[in-house]
């Protein structure tokens, strides 16, 4: 009776969840962005799989963790999902008869979580790019990092093939290849929910699209942590933390965080603009605003 | 004998529906206010109206109409004054009563969803429409509820007969149309008319925002006019 009572609470609230999803994921802009980032893994890894066929060998399915280790790829990644997000909290036309029928809690708390789906699909949908480029000449059935890989991150061959990416050579010795994508994945969904609640967060608060503004900062912030700032900086930037470069794993840097640290500091933001956003939004106007 | 049973548990459901609203206003409100900035747009708006009856609101564009909905039905809060829904006072973002039945602005669905699916959609955040309920409603309302047309290749006017359906599908007793006609051709607004005279019928309270001095003329027991945020009762 009472997980009879628990479903009818939580069927209203995945539904709505799953339909603002599938709306933002199926949308134009989605198209658009995955287009762009579409051209961007090929650009990068189009020269990976003609040096696996110079070599002889075939590629690991472990691009993204390389990709993602680079500032400039990780920042297209992350413009991607500001720009898919923009519109947070994807209030539609019509939004009436779904907000009547819900209490305001559920329907704020089914935008939070379409927010996590849209998120983690985001990061699938890439990870599925870093292998649909190089598919022909890939193999799960690779050993470590593979030849490829390894040999692209421990010598200058990069360099020399003229790939436009510089795979970090600390990756492939300190790290087992699917613990790091499992790593790389985590952190990039969380840095990635933590960017997306900001958006919701201060277009809420502000009735505006002042969210994405805020958002695009936390994203160059990881390029000022990186540049400018101290590295100490490095700590408080969720987007870094999807670059296993940026990690200390022995935990004796001054400057570095630990993964969990990092994972400290992404929960922390993630549950404060989460709790924000829901606050705002039980109280904001239900009022279509859209960027298209 | 079964049908006989069903269609006087039809009719005790709607002498019920009108019995427990005689002693009380379906809707009721005193002293709204609500502000965008500097401007007004409610100004101490008050209004009692009546169960079972269907309620014109009419007033140039940007007089309110739409606003006065929004904070109806819980969609904007009201910098001040009161609402009471079936005698219930309604706080501010407390969530609003069950059984209303609303169309604010455009209806919007899911596009590729056929507009059967997008009404069992909707029913299932509340849990309350069966699939013949919403198969009546659509037959209603003159839609085909076997169709599997996409609601995104609907006409304007087949979205608004969608938009309607879904407003009164779960058996709800109040309905707060915001423009329900809209891009309705000829047959379409007889169509309409003829439904909402039925749900008035039925025992059900409608609010009619409308342009349409004929609609308002045919269809309405109580006219109220919006003005500068001031309200005045016409009829």
């Amino acid at each position: 009776m009472r997980c009879e009572r628990l479903l009818s609470g939580i069927r209203p609230f995945l539904s709505l969840a799953m339909a603002v999803a599938a709306r933002v994921l199926l949308s134009k802009r989605a198209a658009l962005v995955f287009l762009v980032e579409a051209v961007v893994f090929w650009d990068v890894l189009g020269p990976v799989a003609s040096f696996a066929v110079e070599l002889g060998y075939r590629v690991g399915p472990w691009s993204l963790v390389f990709m993602a280790a680079d500032p400039i790829c990780q920042l297209f990644f992350v413009t991607g999902l500001i720009f898919l997000l923009a519109d947070a909290p994807f209030v539609a036309e019509g939004e009436a008869s779904v907000a009547v029928r819900t209490s305001r809690t559920c329907w704020a708390a089914a935008r939070i979580a379409a927010i996590a789906l849209i998120v983690i699909l985001y990061y699938l949908v890439l990870l599925g790019m870093s292998w649909l480029f190089t598919l022909p000449w890939m193999t799960f059935a690779v050993e470590g990092w593979g030849v490829t890989l390894t040999t692209l991150a421990e010598t200058d061959a990069a360099e020399t093939v003229g790939l436009p990416l510089a795979f970090a050579i600390g990756l492939v010795g300190s790290m087992e290849p699917l613990s790091a994508l499992a790593l790389v994945l985590g952190f990039e969904v969380l840095g990635g929910m933590v960017l997306g609640l900001i958006i919701l967060a201060v277009n809420s608060l502000t009735g505006t699209h002042f969210g994405v503004g805020v958002a695009a900062f936390v994203a160059l912030f990881d390029l000022l942590a990186i540049n400018t700032l101290p590295y100490a900086a490095l700590r408080f930037s969720p987007v870094s933390h999807g670059r296993l470069t940026v990690f200390d794993f022995s935990g004796a840097s001054p400057y570095f965080p630990t993964p969990l640290e990092a994972l400290g500091v992404d929960l922390v933001l993630a549950c404060l603009f989460g709790l924000l956003a829901l606050s705002a939004m039980k109280v904001m106007e239900i009022q279509p605003r859209s960027l298209d | 004998m079964n049908g006989q049973t069903e269609e006087q548990g039809s009719r005790e459901a709607v002498e019920e529906r009108v019995a427990s609203h005689v002693s009380q206003p379906a809707l009721a409100f005193e002293g709204l206010v609500k502000r965008y900035g500097d401007t007004c747009v409610l100004n101490h708006v008050s209004a009692v109206l009546g169960p079972g009856q269907i309620h014109g609101l009419i007033g140039r564009n940007g007089s309110g109409k739409t606003v006065l909905l929004k904070c109806l039905c819980g969609l904007a809060r009201p910098d001040g004054g009161r609402i009471a829904i079936r005698g219930q006072d309604v706080r501010p973002w407390q969530k609003v009563p069950a059984g209303i039945g609303v169309i604010i602005e455009t209806p919007g669905f899911i596009s590729h969803y056929s507009g059967m699916k997008n009404l069992a959609y909707l029913a299932r955040l509340q849990g309350r429409a069966d699939k013949q309920a919403l198969r009546r409603a659509m037959a209603d309302v003159g839609l085909d509820p076997d169709s599997r047309k996409p609601v995104g290749k609907y006409s304007l006017g087949m979205r608004q007969r969608l938009g309607i359906a879904q407003a009164f599908m779960e058996g709800q007793d109040i309905l707060l149309l915001d423009e329900p006609m809209n891009g309705l051709d000829k047959q379409g607004l007889a169509d309409m008319r003829a439904l909402f005279l039925a749900l008035r019928e039925d025992g059900r309270t409608i609010v009619l925002a409308s342009h349409s001095s004929e609609d308002i003329a045919v269809l309405c027991d109580t006219v109220h006019e919006l003005d500068r945020g001031r309200m005045t009762r016409l009829r």
